[in-house]
């Protein structure tokens, strides 16, 4: 493998040399740049002579005219002009340009005139051939006098020339000015050239700007291509016409209001769009085929369903020992194990097995490799599909069974609306009395992580035995609560002996859930959790003893030594960034600070970590007293912008969760404390709550703050509910405590 | 478009597997450069360019504790030209070496002639050496102009070696060699009739970017060169022997603009309309030029250096400096005035026009004359007002365009004065919140800065937007009927008033209150980490902060306590803060002057010092209390 690595580059490089610093224009390029001009013209031609009434209207209705830019005309075109397989995307806009900062969005456009998009072999951009893209763009600016000024793509500088890549330009527009009409067009022609290729269109009915005018066309030759469409969130159906030997689709849909996205919503379920897929055709349909000269409106859901299902099944029943890397070893520890727990559960076997491949793909190091021993190794990951089909092939060997769960993650399409087999993501869920979900979400996935875009989502399982071809039904994804998703901070605060305005702290985290994930990307060291999972899986010796062990390899150990100890004085850092991110400043002084519990697997459920640090700031002196800022020390706390106070779209949320503060702090000698009664509250609804309660206790304060978002998803009625409980958490952080000289 | 990619997961599995990780290039205690030797030969050259400077650059890294790859990238342009590159790793000579080359996107700049040549380099094991040797032409000794003795990685050895024949003339000038401990030698090659210049350094740091910190120039060792003249075959080629033979050049280029009076007249006046006095119709031609020219940075071989035509830039409506100061300046002279092109360094630069060469200026400007007094005009600055100055090119000398001679000038200083921020506030107690009204006034650089974030905004959202900074995001300062003067027109400054009811901002415990009256607590985060920082730093302008709080005392009470009043005067800055009781009313005065915006590291302590103050002072709470 790595020799073909090196061929590959040797290769690459080998004809990158060619083009190497000749300043001149390649004579590919010039030659192109003759048809791209004949062609530019054509294009112009076709699309300005084009009639569309809305791009003849150049006035702006006074009802938007405080907004930064009205889109007054949008059409999106897709057609294949002749039976080649080839393909034009035009898409075309008349936009009204209120201020600067309209200006500057419209003022310049960046593109690539060829781009290469065929795979594979050793395509280098050759325009106008089957394996480049090429793309012109055209504008006129008109002025409120109604004169009118026009510039193109062949007049735009080039910015970046690669041969395996692109050719890119860039292009200013010249005399735009607030109060102008931009009129605008981008056209990419390519062709369509593998069989089950197929385009992926996106129609967005919202903008961050109003659309007074939005028109779709796609005219697709009969003979050779299908069309298939999905409306969704209430976008209207096409109107179709079949006739002429082309298949037609058209749309037109006047005064559509800004939309711009807002605070936790999700665009794949709340706002109209269409998906379109242009695809070659084939005589009959098949697993994915789909029928020349037909047009696939609304397609059935269980049709993609049973495609996605068919490709895993394919899938599942390829895996084998011949393209499994590193099986032997995982064959090893396997075995091992099972010697060892003789009355090892089926759950403690799956575990075992999901951790093993989790360290050979993840955590083994063998000496080839590049050193990266540092925070990069965290947001390591493992590629879903792979991953879970080595597991289960592992599973099935060692007679336990499992289903896959073809999952539609909830930012993405329902399953009543899915679209392509894409839109499902995989897990793997075990059939015995206590069933495992098992997922693939980076270095620190444990074997029991259900991903929270997962959650709730009714699935499709698909058998993970040999034998069986198709699905068994469907299962509804577990949620978790707010109490599996956890954030505790203990806060000790004690005031500085020499200047009371100096608050030390002592801090005690734990995270749990979904929450776990970051703060281990953040704050874990390659080498302590690959020591701590070398020994959990019994494997006796480490890389590093092996390497010292090994003649050839002998220097690496010590390299990987001075690595590990850079990335240990690094992790200081990203100790300091973390405190920052909770207090919104750095310490001024960060004391200690400890991992106690990586939280690597699902035996380990919560991280752990503590810190010691004093902080300025938080109080404040007056006269003989201290006014303490006892609200700011939970950290910043969401604000909800006033015009997200109104809500219509229904609350997507990440994930159910809560934080919790438990405070104590200790009373300075000659000091009462004031102002505890103030700081209770009691917010609690069906959406969230956030309560907090003090008592006093061995001359110190407690203040213990929960604050719950109880719920991932809540209708957008229930939007007061969710404020409620958002803006009490603001408010608290106004509170104050008093300090008073006694 | 996408082809049905399943069929090939299980092929790529192993692939996909490997940690997915970046390779990030050693820093400077793993991987060093052990030795840089650096050659600059002056050579007969081609008929279009009859000299060139042949470059040979050999660089050998070390790895001190872990293997790894660092990049290597050398740049050149229309000017100059990559000719050989070889690399040997651990000795071995790394065979197909074929570096990519590829434009080189500078930040800011909407298209550069740069390029950038370059590859990946193997550090095989500890203590093994990867060594690169390059070669570059620049193909005209103008474009030649500094040698840099500091690298991107520690570096043991550098030795930097000129060859200069005798048929060449250039000066030599040594920067910031104080304390770098170079060492100098200078020998005759009688064989090549050249003078042989070498400089040695040892033991240099890595160079550090930190923001807000000097140019490089001010920074690193390194030498300025500007070559005078060479006497070839075919005669002598004058390059840049003085100031004269610069300002030649640059004249030479500007006749070759290619100006249009015509339609750059009209427009000229139909933006100065009826205007009569001189200084009215400056004034108008410099606003719209601020309004309606775009700004976008071109660097393109000679276009780098020569303005584009002023019609062009009209018509475009956007341009670089250059052009937006030559269209300036053609508007101008179209009215009648006497209006100049200008040449001009930023503070980015340490030189002045002692040192003719093509370092010393990065920035065009125009200079207009009304009645003996000298205007300068920066349109790139799109805010700002006449004879207002930003920062950066404040003191700065000027090249003055004057036909076949030339003018050197300064642009004026200004103190403080010209940016000022003040809010004013006048506040009453009801219940435990704070009511009343505020007011904010900015001029100079201080509208610039609002103004520039205000109109990168949209529209719909500007409301909002103004309503977090005027809040500093905290909801429960409300704010409402805010007017605003100066922020769409343009004015001497810019006004803003609105009423406020901060809720929450009074805490009583029992028959006290206590109140904040320091609501921005501006130079919160102002501290220097001297731990870490390495260079000076310079803030971005002279400005004075004034906040004013007048605070009505409710029947009934008194002022208890009162904060001590802060009087911190450097002389690079000022901070003030003062509570007084005036009849029934408490003011609180705060002020903040930045007289002198380049902070040496030798004054960080004293600043850090007096800025913990500061933060102290603002965070003291007033005390009222019963009568």
């Amino acid at each position: 493998m790595r020799t073909f690595i090196i061929v590959l580059v040797s290769l690459l490089l080998l004809v990158m040399g060619m083009v190497a610093q000749d300043r001149k224009t390649a004579p590919w390029d010039v030659k192109a740049e003759v048809k791209y001009k004949k062609r530019l013209a054509e294009v112009k031609e076709e699309i300005w002579s084009a009639e569309h009434a809305g791009f003849n209207n150049r006035t702006v209705p006074t009802e938007h005219a405080g907004e930064s830019a009205v889109i007054l005309s949008k059409r999106q075109e897709l057609t294949t002009p002749d039976k080649d397989r080839e393909l034009h995307q035009t898409t075309r806009l008349l936009v009204k340009i209120n201020d600067k900062a309209a200006l500057e969005e419209y003022s310049g456009f960046t593109f690539n005139q060829y781009e290469l998009y065929a795979t594979g072999g050793f395509n280098t951009l050759d325009p106008f051939s089957k394996t480049t893209a090429v793309t012109y763009v055209g504008a006129r600016v008109y002025k409120p006098d109604g004169s009118m000024k026009e510039v193109y793509s062949d007049e735009a500088v080039v910015t970046d020339v690669d041969r395996w890549k692109r050719k890119q330009r860039k292009l200013a527009i010249p005399g735009l000015q607030v109060g102008d009409c931009i009129d605008y067009f981008i056209r990419t022609e390519r062709f369509i050239n593998h069989a089950n290729a197929y385009t992926e269109e996106v129609f967005v009915l919202g903008d961050e700007h109003p659309i007074l005018e939005y028109a779709i066309h796609v005219a697709a030759w009969e003979e050779v291509f299908a069309l298939e469409y999905r409306a969704m969130n209430g976008a209207p159906d096409f109107k179709q016409k079949i006739g002429g030997r082309m298949m037609e689709l058209d749309m037109l849909v006047r005064n559509v209001p800004a939309q711009p996205l807002n605070l936790w919503m999700n665009p794949f379920r709340q706002m109209p769009l269409i998906r379109l897929h242009l695809r070659i055709g084939g005589r009959r349909e098949g697993l994915g085929r789909r029928r020349e000269g037909t047009v696939y409106s609304n397609p059935n859901a269980v049709k993609i369903r049973d495609e996605s299902v068919a490709q895993l099944v394919a899938m599942r029943n390829l895996t084998s020992r011949q393209n499994l890397p590193f099986l032997g070893e995982v064959w090893e520890h396997v075995k091992r194990f099972k010697r060892e727990h003789r009355n090892a559960t089926e759950e403690e076997l799956a575990a075992h097995i999901y951790y093993v491949i989790r360290y050979m793909g993840l955590y083994r190091v063998k000496p080839g490799e590049e050193i990266v021993v540092d925070q990069r190794r965290n947001y390591a990951g493992l590629n879903e599909h792979n991953f879970l089909l080595y597991v289960n092939y592992m599973l099935v060997k060692n007679d336990i069974e499992a289903d896959y769960v073809l999952v539609t993650p909830r930012y993405g399409p329902a399953q009543s609306e899915v679209f392509e087999t894409d839109d499902y993501r995989l897990m793997l869920k075990t059939t015995g009395k206590k069933p495992v979900y098992m997922s693939a979400v980076g270095i620190f996935s444990s074997s029991d992580y259900v991903p929270g875009a997962y959650e709730g989502q009714r699935a499709p399982l698909v058998p993970g035995g040999p034998k069986a071809t198709s699905m068994k039904g469907q299962v509804e994804v577990p949620v978790s609560t707010a109490a599996d998703n956890r954030q505790v901070e203990r806060l000790q605060f004690s005031f500085g002996e020499a200047d009371m305005q100096q608050l030390r702290i002592a801090r005690t985290t734990t995270v749990t859930g979904h929450f776990k994930k970051t703060q281990q990307q953040q704050l874990l060291l390659f080498e302590d959790y690959y020591e701590a999972e070398r020994k959990a899986l019994g494997i006796p010796q480490s890389f590093m003893e092996e390497f010292a062990d090994s003649r050839r390899n002998k220097v690496l150990a010590e390299e990987y030594r001075h690595a590990f100890d850079r990335a240990r004085e690094e992790q200081r850092e990203y100790f300091l960034d973390e405190i920052k991110d909770q207090f919104e400043r750095l310490p001024e002084v960060l004391e200690m600070f400890n991992i106690v519990k990586m939280g690597l697997r699902h035996t380990e459920p919560e991280m752990e970590y503590t810190t010691r640090f004093s902080m300025n700031g938080y109080v404040k002196k007056a006269g003989n007293n201290y006014i303490l800022e006892a609200g700011r020390l939970i950290g910043p706390q969401m604000a909800i912008k006033p015009s997200q106070r109104e809500r219509k779209a229904d609350i997507y949320m990440p994930f159910a969760r809560s934080f919790e503060y438990n405070m104590e702090f200790a009373i300075p000698p000659g000091y009462t404390v004031e102002g505890a009664d103030k700081l209770a509250r009691n917010i609690d609804n069906e959406c969230g709550s956030f309560i907090v309660t003090t008592r006093t206790t061995d001359g110190k304060l407690v203040v213990q703050v929960r604050k719950v978002y109880k719920n991932a998803f809540a209708p957008a009625a229930k939007w007061p509910l969710l404020l409620q409980m958002v803006d009490a958490a603001e408010e608290f952080q106004q509170q104050k405590l008093l300090l008073k000289k006694a | 478009m996408r082809i049905a990619r399943n069929c090939l997961y299980l092929n790529v599995l192993l692939f996909s597997l490997l940690p997915v990780a970046s390779l990030r290039a050693g820093t400077d205690k793993n991987i060093v450069i052990s030795e840089r030797k650096e050659r600059y030969e002056f050579t007969k050259g081609d008929a279009k360019n009859p000299v060139w400077v042949k470059q040979y650059f050999s660089t050998t890294y070390r790895c001190n504790e872990f293997r790894g790859t660092i990049p290597y990238s050398t740049f050149y342009d229309d000017y100059s030209r990559v000719d050989d590159v070889k690399a040997y790793v651990s000795g071995n000579r790394v065979k197909g070496l074929r570096p990519q080359h590829g434009y080189y996107s500078i930040e800011g700049f909407f298209y550069s002639d740069a390029r950038v040549c370059g590859f990946m380099l193997d550090l095989e094991k500890k203590g093994r050496e990867s060594r690169v040797d390059l070669e570059k032409t620049v193909l005209d000794p103008r474009y030649f102009t500094s040698v840099y003795f500091n690298e991107d990685y520690f570096l043991h050895r550098k030795e930097i070696t000129l060859v200069v024949p005798r048929w060449m003339q250039l000066e030599i000038r040594e920067m910031n060699f104080n304390t770098a401990g170079i060492s100098k030698s200078k020998v005759f090659d009688e064989k090549a009739n050249a003078d042989i210049y070498t400089y040695t350094i040892l033991d240099q740091p890595a160079a550090k970017k930190e923001l807000s910190a000097p140019g490089p120039s001010y920074l690193y060792p390194h030498l300025l060169v500007c070559s005078h003249f060479a006497e070839t075959p075919a005669g002598r080629i004058t390059y840049f022997g003085n100031v004269k033979d610069l300002y030649n050049w640059y004249h030479s280029l500007v006749k070759e603009i290619g100006n249009d009076p015509g339609p750059v007249k009209t427009a000229a006046l139909q933006i100065a309309g009826e205007k009569n006095s001189e200084i009215d119709k400056v004034r108008a031609v410099y606003a719209w030029v601020q309004e309606n020219i775009r700004y976008i940075a071109f660097e393109d071989g000679i276009a780098g250096f020569r303005p584009a035509p002023a019609q062009d830039v009209l018509q475009k409506k956007y341009g670089d400096c250059k052009g937006m100061a030559n269209l300036l300046k053609e508007m101008l002279v179209s009215l009648g005035l006497d209006a100049r092109l200008c040449w001009i360094g930023t503070r980015h630069i340490a030189y002045d026009y002692s040192m003719p060469t093509l370092s010393v200026d990065n920035h065009m400007i125009c200079a207009v004359n009304l009645q003996g007094r000298q205007y300068y005009l920066d349109a790139t600055e799109t805010y700002i007002g006449l004879d207002e100055y930003a920062e950066r090119i404040q003191g700065r000398q000027v090249l003055i365009e004057n036909g076949g001679e030339y003018i050197l000038s300064r642009v004026p200083e200004r103190t403080y004065e010209q940016n000022r921020q003040q809010e004013r506030r006048s506040l009453r107690i009801e219940g435990n919140d704070l009511t009343g009204t505020a007011r904010h006034r900015l001029t100079g650089e201080c509208t610039e800065y609002l103004l520039t974030q205000v109109h990168s905004i949209k529209k719909e959202k500007l409301e909002e937007a103004m309503l977090q900074y005027l809040t500093a995001d905290n909801r429960l300062y409300g704010i409402s009927g805010i007017q605003t003067n100066g922020l769409q027109d343009r004015g001497p400054e810019l006004t803003i008033q609105y009423k406020v009811q901060h809720k929450e901002a009074v805490n009583s415990f029992g028959d006290e209150m206590y109140i904040d009256l320091d609501f921005r607590k501006e130079m919160d985060g102002a501290g220097i980490d001297t731990l870490t920082r390495v260079h000076d730093l310079w803030l971005h302008f002279k400005r004075q902060v004034l906040q004013e709080t007048t605070l009505s005392i409710p029947a009934g009470y008194k002022v208890k306590s009162l904060p001590a009043p802060l009087l911190v005067d450097q002389p690079k800055y000022a901070f003030k803060a003062a509570y007084e009781v005036k009849g029934n009313e408490v003011v609180y005065r705060k002020e903040i002057i930045i007289k002198n915006t380049r902070l040496l590291k030798s004054e960080f302590g004293q600043w850090n010092e007096d800025i913990r103050r500061l933060k102290q002072t603002c965070q003291e709470q007033l005390t009222l209390t019963n009568k």
